[in-house]
């Protein structure tokens, strides 16, 4: 596994090598010895120094032998515990190679991190075979890695299989006995992962960017205390100082007025305490300039966690689009006036003409006026996107309820009528109630009027209002019908796109009803209103 | 016009800019007895008789031709002279220091006006 071993051997061992020597030395002398005397005697009867000498030195090899086998011991342990270390070395994707860049180690980390066996890789250049390109050349690397003993960067290689792998790598300088340097370990991780995350949070950052100095409007966001930590080209105009003069800052020190800084500021705030998206609008004046109005959104900003640690706003200007709607709210206010002084003039008119005539006529004429203008006024308050039913009902019988509140029955659920279809109905209420108090129900003390309506259901829903008299005179079909009448059966058809009728011949009073499709007098819910914004 | 018996004899301006609405006021006002002291259609004119005329009630429409007629109001208020306020304009036609002056809503029937002018007496 190791292709250059390390050479010396420990300074244990080579004391024990010598003991050993001396005393393998010490018998062959011993031995030696014994021998000549043993030939200078001529006979190995007696007990005498040669036999002793010759025991001796059999002692000696012994001892030698024994201590040769302990060194060996000693050995094999050490190597035995060197495999061990290099196998696990060669698990951490640890490879060695000498400074000329031949890979002396390779391990299964290094394999299978570069796909190359042991066979392959030993030996070889490791800058040619994994195509390492690094941000210094191997002699810049290799000349820091003598003075500072170690390297660190990152390196692109090419795995076995030609795919790009990202390395971050150490790179270790191991001297030899005599200081010399040796060998260069490399220990490396593949941060391919991590870098292909780093490319895709780039382009998101980039594609965020983009988005940022294209949109129209102010994009910004500030950490809890309100400083700036984020702002595109728009809000950077707006404020008119460089990014370096906004970062960090908070709106004390942008806009002119202190107390609307703290306003926005307090908002912001309670945003963030909130934890909830919120839209409006904001003003913000300048010094010797129109205040400007802005629609703004604002997020809490959250970390990964999910903390709020700040918001994110957006702001788009909607200064024209106010002064706009004022304007018509100005001008939908005059037209209401004028309406109200035409229907005034409309009425002196008639006064004047037909003074002197019938005065019952004059009154009729007056009422339906009246009448006329407690509708346009329901609509007025409701800015003429459409009108209560119930307002309508009883702004219709508003004139002739004074104390008589409780002849009337009124019942039916909640729902907002189109302007047309508010006034066709005060207009025929109107017209039923006085014909009520002439010839039904309410000319007698007794009599009471029930309206009711309800919604039918249906593959096209319909509205149904009923007007039931109650406890009046029995009643007969005249012989010529009135313009009252004229006005609810054709007028009210007409407007509401549906069928009226007055049923008389009845015991006690008439009876009508109106029914029209919900789709042509109700206000549907997609239906967006002509003012939103009203001045008040 | 039992209840209008009050308004007998007293003296009213009518400040309207509308000629026959002008006119129809008048008739109503000499129904039920009151002395008319004068019209006037513009601001500056109702001005100059807001001042100088003696008066016990005066009809004051809140538009003269484009300007609001609120000076005329703070006269009258001056004066002591009661006054309602004539519009086609609801309540919010008036400021806010002037909602207590009782509103007649154009168009209206002589019932309304004697009632207007009730609550401006008392």
């Amino acid at each position: 596994m190791v292709a250059v071993p390390f050479t010396l051997p420990s300074p244990t061992s080579r004391t024990a090598r010598l003991l050993v020597t001396l005393v393998t030395w010490l018998a062959i002398l011993l031995l030696a010895l014994g021998g000549f005397l043993v030939a200078a005697d001529g006979s190995i009867d007696t007990l005498g120094e040669p036999i002793i000498l010759l025991v001796l030195a059999a002692a000696s090899f012994a001892a030698s032998i024994w201590a040769k086998r302990r060194i060996q011991r000693d050995i094999d342990a050490k190597l035995y515990r060197l495999e061990r270390f290099t196998q696990a070395f060669g698990q951490t994707q640890g490879t060695l190679r000498s400074l000329d860049g031949r890979i002396v180690f390779w391990g299964i980390g290094a394999e299978r991190l570069y796909g190359y066996s042991e066979k392959e890789a030993l030996g070889k250049n490791a800058l040619d075979l994994l195509q390492t390109r690094c941000p210094l050349s191997p002699d810049e690397i290799n000349a820091i890695l003598v003075r500072d003993g170690e390297w660190q960067g990152e390196l692109t290689r090419r795995h076995k299989d030609g795919r790009e792998i990202h390395i971050i790598s150490k790179w270790s300088l191991n001297r030899g006995e005599a200081g010399e340097p040796e060998v260069a370990i490399e220990v490396s991780s593949d941060i391919t992962s991590i870098k292909l995350a780093e490319r895709e949070l780039h382009q998101t950052n980039a594609l965020l960017r983009a988005i940022l100095e294209t949109a129209p409007g102010l994009i910004y966001a500030k950490d809890l205390q309100g400083r700036i930590i984020l702002a595109n080209v728009s809000t950077l105009d707006l404020i008119g100082r460089p990014w370096s003069e906004v970062e960090g800052r908070t709106d004390l020190e942008f806009l002119d007025s202190k107390t609307q800084a703290e306003l926005v500021m307090a908002n912001d705030r309670r945003i963030m305490d909130q934890a909830k998206t919120e839209e409006f609008e904001e003003i913000i004046s300048r010094e010797g300039r129109h205040p400007r109005v802005w629609s703004s959104t604002k997020a809490p900003l959250r970390d990964a966690d999910g903390k709020v640690i700040g918001l994110v706003g957006v702001s788009v200007e909607i200064t024209e689009r106010k002064r706009i709607e004022d304007r018509l709210q100005l001008m939908v206010n005059e037209l209401n006036h004028r309406v109200k002084n035409t229907l005034a003039t409309v009425q002196a008119i008639a006064s004047q003409t037909l003074r002197g005539g019938d005065p019952i006529v004059r009154q009729n004429l007056e009422r339906r006026l009246m009448a006329l203008a407690a509708a346009h006024d329901v609509l007025t308050r409701e800015k003429w996107e459409g009108a209560n039913i119930d307002d309508v009902v009883t702004g219709a019988l508003a004139p002739f309820g004074d104390g008589g509140d409780y002849r009337f029955t009124v019942s039916g659920p909640s729902l907002r009528l189109l302007p047309r279809a508010a006034l066709a109905l005060a207009m025929g209420l109107h017209e039923l109630t006085t014909n009520a108090l002439k010839y039904g129900a309410l000319s007698t003390l007794a009599g009471q009027v029930a309206i009711n309506w309800q919604i039918v259901e249906g593959a096209s829903p319909a509205l149904r209002l009923t007007w039931t008299e109650s406890g009046g005179p029995p009643v007969i079909a005249p012989l010529r019908r009135g313009f009252g009448v004229r006005l609810i059966e054709r007028s009210l058809a007409q407007d509401l796109g549906g069928k009226a009728s007055v049923i008389f011949d009845q015991p006690s009073g008439i009876i009508g009803t109106i029914e029209a499709p919900l789709a042509d007098v109700a206000v549907s819910a997609e239906v967006t209103p002509l003012l939103q914004a009203g001045a008040r | 016009m039992n209840d209008a018996q009050i308004f007998v004899g007293i003296r009213v301006l009518i400040i309207e800019d509308e000629a026959l609405v002008s006119m129809m006021l008048e008739e109503f006002l000499e129904q039920i007895g009151c002395r008319m002291m004068g019209t006037a259609s513009r601001l500056d004119d109702a001005i100059v008789k807001a001042r100088s005329l003696a008066l016990d009630m005066a009809l004051v429409d809140v538009n003269l031709a484009g300007e609001a007629s609120f000076p005329v109001a703070e006269i009258l208020t001056a004066r002591d002279i009661p006054f309602v306020f004539v519009t086609g304009y609801g309540p919010s036609g008036v400021p806010a220091d002037m909602r207590h002056i009782p509103i007649l809503p154009k168009p209206f029937q002589m019932a309304q006006l004697v009632e207007a002018m009730r609550m401006a007496a008392y």
